[in-house]
């Protein structure tokens, strides 16, 4: 398939414009342009500032699309959230019910996270990727739309289960067209918008959803389930704003293709699962780290507007603000801490501390009547620290050449924990209440406490030098490069191979990472936009 | 703590006048139920003769209760209770009218909903033969007291216990009740609606005899704790107030629409501002039998209404049931269970510990390391 392959350029002399000359084999790497595309002539209104692939104006165009393409994926990712009491009246589930709708979400991507951007490398190209996946998003929120107004609460399931296939891969499809177009430009203020404007979304979802859901049911005087099927239906128009972005990427990516004859690039290494057996203990600590700790902040926060509500006494929309305080907090601090970290490193104390002041929060709404806008405010610059601090940590105990797996069955453990505990969650408010449920959450802390713990001690021990001050780091390195330099004198020819001995940074694995998942990154990307990577990526 | 209860219906009464049916086919109803310590007894009273009531008394250990069931069954029924020793404390909780409003609006508050209103005068509504279960191995007995109203065979039902022992009720919301208490429990079923938007009430009146200084309150009670009713953080306490010796009704803030106290079923209960000032005691009641008329009372009423904006209204579920405790002494506060304080320690304790034993052996490694190789330059 000629025409899904991106516009990517290893060779200037190499030209498959519209002849099909691409194999469907070949894959992306990097992105590097042939020639100025803005140089080039073209005739007619194609060559305006607007249409002109190569002119900042269309560019900008794109960046809009780019943006307006997760839009729709957020926006419905936490309808049920923003709907949760009257999901629960009209469709008359408890509390465990409704919140299986969230784990029909994360079941498939416990497998997806490996296979999503892989896929997207190789089989469906991005083009024809993105849309594919945009159609799942859509099919799933109309199914899901379509289960709430018959009454049927399997038919939701099944329609969440369907947007979650599309809703995570669509995400790296965002990130690898966000790369192609603006690679050596623009590309960090790129990713953060990205990451804002899908923030925006989940926002606007849990800010409008409500206001639509009683306007239903006035302009159509409908209620019950009827009511919120027909809510659901106006939520799904983002899912097709989400298509006909993804149609009108992949028609102008393919159109900038064919006018400035680019090139591909080479092969990117795959995922070998039995690289699996190799990871160390540290390695696992890490997984233990990251799966209780997310656990107590995602499905908490799927949980939250019911309890602000009735412990805090919050109007529904209040209670719907200070629970999106978590994201709107994360999309502002995750650059400027991952910048933070980055400069002093010591990357396992952060992850303590992040820990440890996110028990503190959740004690604080647990035990005391105070304000949860603090608390949660808190939360959300706790949990954008420890992302930045915890997933490069995994570069340093894996091998370069699995770090792709590595990342991958970290996620899948991710996404496994989510979906079961959010299962369990949603019976302990049931049968034991909120208090419980926040006991439930400090304890997970407390085991992602331990972890983080047993860790910095298996460094110490080992000496995996995880825990390196950001100078201390540097000296590594420049130890390191001595090391290759003597090397590579005394190799001569051989020298090219020092190459996997050069010593890494956090955002040098970072990228590696995200190359493999789909995302192609130019060597130069750098920490503050990894950060701020979505859902799908780094969490 | 445990105590053995007594517990008798009608106590002493001719069969004429109580096992038979008045004349409008209704029962004269009371049941008494004592509760002995180690000094005192609790007397608890309840009947719907006239407006169904609660009276609490307290009694030295010898104290018998003395009914002139003649005189309480007649207009004059002033002190036809009473007891063979003078009481040490007594107070009344007497249901006096089923407010039905009607909510076009969807407010849930029955002073902002602002239109049609009808009521029940329970003083007036004819009551059918208790129901009295008694299991004295459990230490317990529960009477309910039902009355029957419109076509659809739709009652009104008080449901009572009363327990010998301190536990919780097994169905949400799992309210905690002491022997120094019994729980009732107000349930609506199928009962006949008359708006479109018809939604519940209730008032009651609590009457003790007046002390100085001491001043019948309300009080909400914010709790961290809703391990019992899950998403319920309040309590209500309606008490007698005083220092020594105090009464309490107190309540959690939800009712229920339907039988199975599911947390889908659960539905907001609204409490309103103590009216004091000039309170009527039904004529018709224990709570007059009792007090009388000639000492100085302080009485208080108080309204409740049951269902919250967007909950459908009564006819959605056409069911409603409510839950509550009273009984002498302080309101039982919940207590942190066992399993927080546990959860509690090892996550606060575990980390700790980890913390404390690697930082000593991480500082050992060094200092022997150091000591085991010197560095070499």
């Amino acid at each position: 398939m000629p025409e899904t392959e991106p516009l990517l350029v290893s060779s200037p002399s190499r030209d498959y414009g519209s002849d099909g000359g691409a194999s469907p084999n070949k894959r992306r790497v990097s992105a590097v342009r042939s020639v100025d595309p803005s140089q080039l002539e073209i005739p007619g209104c194609g060559g305006t500032l607007c249409c002109h692939p190569g002119r900042w104006m269309h560019r900008f165009i794109m960046l809009v699309l780019m943006c307006l393409l997760g839009f729709g994926s957020y926006f419905c990712y936490d309808n049920p959230s923003a709907l949760q009491d009257d999901m629960k009246r009209d469709l008359r589930v408890s509390t465990s019910e409704f919140m299986s709708l969230y784990s029909w979400y994360s079941w498939p991507n416990v497998v997806l996270c490996f296979f999503g951007g892989f896929m997207l490398d190789s089989v469906f190209g991005i083009r024809v990727g993105t849309v594919v996946f945009a159609l799942f998003v859509l099919f799933g929120q109309l199914v899901f739309a379509l289960g709430a107004f018959l009454d049927k609460f399997w038919l939701m399931q099944a329609g969440r289960f369907l947007f979650g296939t599309g809703g995570e891969s669509l995400a790296v499809a965002q990130n690898t067209y966000a790369v192609t177009w603006f690679k050596g430009k623009e590309l960090n203020m790129v990713f953060g918008l990205q990451l804002s404007i899908a923030r925006v979304g989940s926002t606007a979802n849990m800010n409008l959803m409500g206001p639509v859901y009683d306007l239903v049911g006035r302009v159509f005087d409908l209620d019950g389930y009827e009511q919120l099927g027909i809510a659901l239906f106006f939520a799904a128009a983002t899912c097709v704003m989400t298509l006909i972005c993804a149609l009108l990427l992949g028609f102008f990516d393919h159109r900038a293709n064919r006018i400035l004859r680019l090139d591909e690039g080479k092969t990117a290494e795959a995922i070998h699962i039995t690289d699996v057996k190799d990871f160390g203990l540290a390695f696992w600590m890490l997984c233990i780290i990251c799966v209780s700790f997310y656990v107590a902040i995602f499905p908490f926060i799927g949980l939250g507007v019911m309890f602000f509500e009735s412990k805090f006494g919050f109007t529904k929309s209040n209670a719907l603000a200070v629970n999106g305080i978590v994201y709107i907090i994360s999309a502002v601090a995750s650059p400027l801490l991952g910048f933070m970290v980055d400069r002093v490193g010591r990357n396992i104390t952060w992850v303590i501390i992040a820990i440890v002041v996110t028990m503190g929060c959740h004690a604080t709404m647990a035990f005391t009547f105070l304000n949860p806008f603090i608390a949660m405010s808190v939360m959300g610059i706790s949990y954008s620290l420890l992302a930045s601090a915890l997933w490069p940590t995994v570069a340093y105990v894996i091998a370069d050449h699995q770090l792709g797996t590595a990342y991958g069955i970290m996620q899948a453990i991710q996404n496994l924990g989510l979906a079961v505990i959010a299962l369990v969650c949603g019976s302990v408010v049931d049968n034991n209440g909120y208090l419980i449920l926040e006991v439930f959450f400090l304890g997970w802390l407390a085991l992602a406490l331990v972890a983080a713990v047993l860790l910095y001690l298996i460094d110490s021990g080992r000496g995996l030098n995880l825990n390196l001050s950001a100078t201390g780091r540097a000296q590594m390195v420049e130890e390191l490069e001595r090391e290759e330099r003597a090397k590579e004198e005394a190799l001569g020819d051989y020298a090219q191979t020092a190459d996997l001995l050069r010593p890494r940074s956090n955002f040098y694995f970072r990228n590696r990472y995200l190359s493999r998942l789909g995302a192609k990154l130019p060597e130069h990307y750098n920490i503050y936009t990894s950060a701020l990577v979505r859902r799908s990526l780094l969490q | 703590m445990s105590n053995e209860l007594h517990m008798e219906v009608n106590p002493n009464c001719t069969e004429d006048l109580c096992r038979l049916a008045n004349n409008d086919s209704s029962y004269n109803n009371l049941v008494h139920v004592r509760a002995d310590g180690q000094d005192d007894s609790i007397h608890y009273l309840w009947s719907s003769i006239g407006a169904p009531t609660f009276l609490v008394v307290r009694t030295e250990l010898s104290s018998q209760l003395q009914i002139d069931w003649t005189a309480l069954l007649s207009n004059e029924s002033a002190n036809s209770i009473t007891f063979s020793s003078p009481p040490l404390f007594a107070f009344a909780v007497t249901f006096t009218y089923l407010w039905e409003y009607n909510d076009p609006k969807d407010t849930g508050n029955i002073h902002t909903a602002r239109s049609n209103i009808s009521y029940y005068r329970l003083e007036s509504l004819s009551w059918n033969d208790f129901n009295f279960n008694a299991d004295y191995n459990k230490s317990m007995g529960s009477f309910s007291l039902l009355n029957h109203l419109g076509a659809n065979n739709g009652s009104l039902q008080f449901l009572l216990e009363a327990y010998g022992t301190d536990s919780r009720s097994e169905a949400l919301p799992h309210l905690l009740y002491t022997s120094d208490s019994m729980q009732c429990q107000l349930k609506l079923d199928s009962f006949p609606t008359k708006y479109r938007a018809s939604r519940f009430a209730l008032e009651m009146l609590m009457v003790k005899v007046k002390e100085p200084n001491e001043y019948m309150t309300l009080e909400e009670h914010q709790s961290i704790d809703d391990e019992y009713t899950p998403g319920i953080f309040k309590a209500i306490h309606y008490s007698s107030g005083g220092q020594n010796n105090s009464g309490y009704m107190s309540w959690k803030p939800v009712c229920y629409a339907g039988p199975h106290h599911t947390l889908e079923e659960d539905r907001l209960v609204q409490t309103y501002n103590l009216q004091q000032g000039v309170v009527r005691i039904p004529i018709n009641s224990i709570a007059h039998a009792y007090f009388g008329s000639d000492l100085m009372l302080e009485a208080t009423t108080l309204n409740i209404s049951f269902g919250m904006q967007g909950d459908g209204f009564f006819h959605s579920t056409k069911y409603l049931d409510w839950n509550a405790v009273i009984g002498y002494g302080l309101p039982p506060r919940d207590q942190l269970s066992m399993l927080v304080i546990a959860v509690i320690t090892t996550g606060v304790g575990l980390p700790s510990a980890l913390f404390l034993l690697g930082g000593i052996y991480v500082g050992c490694k060094r200092v022997t390391k150091k000591q085991t190789y010197p560095a070499i330059d």
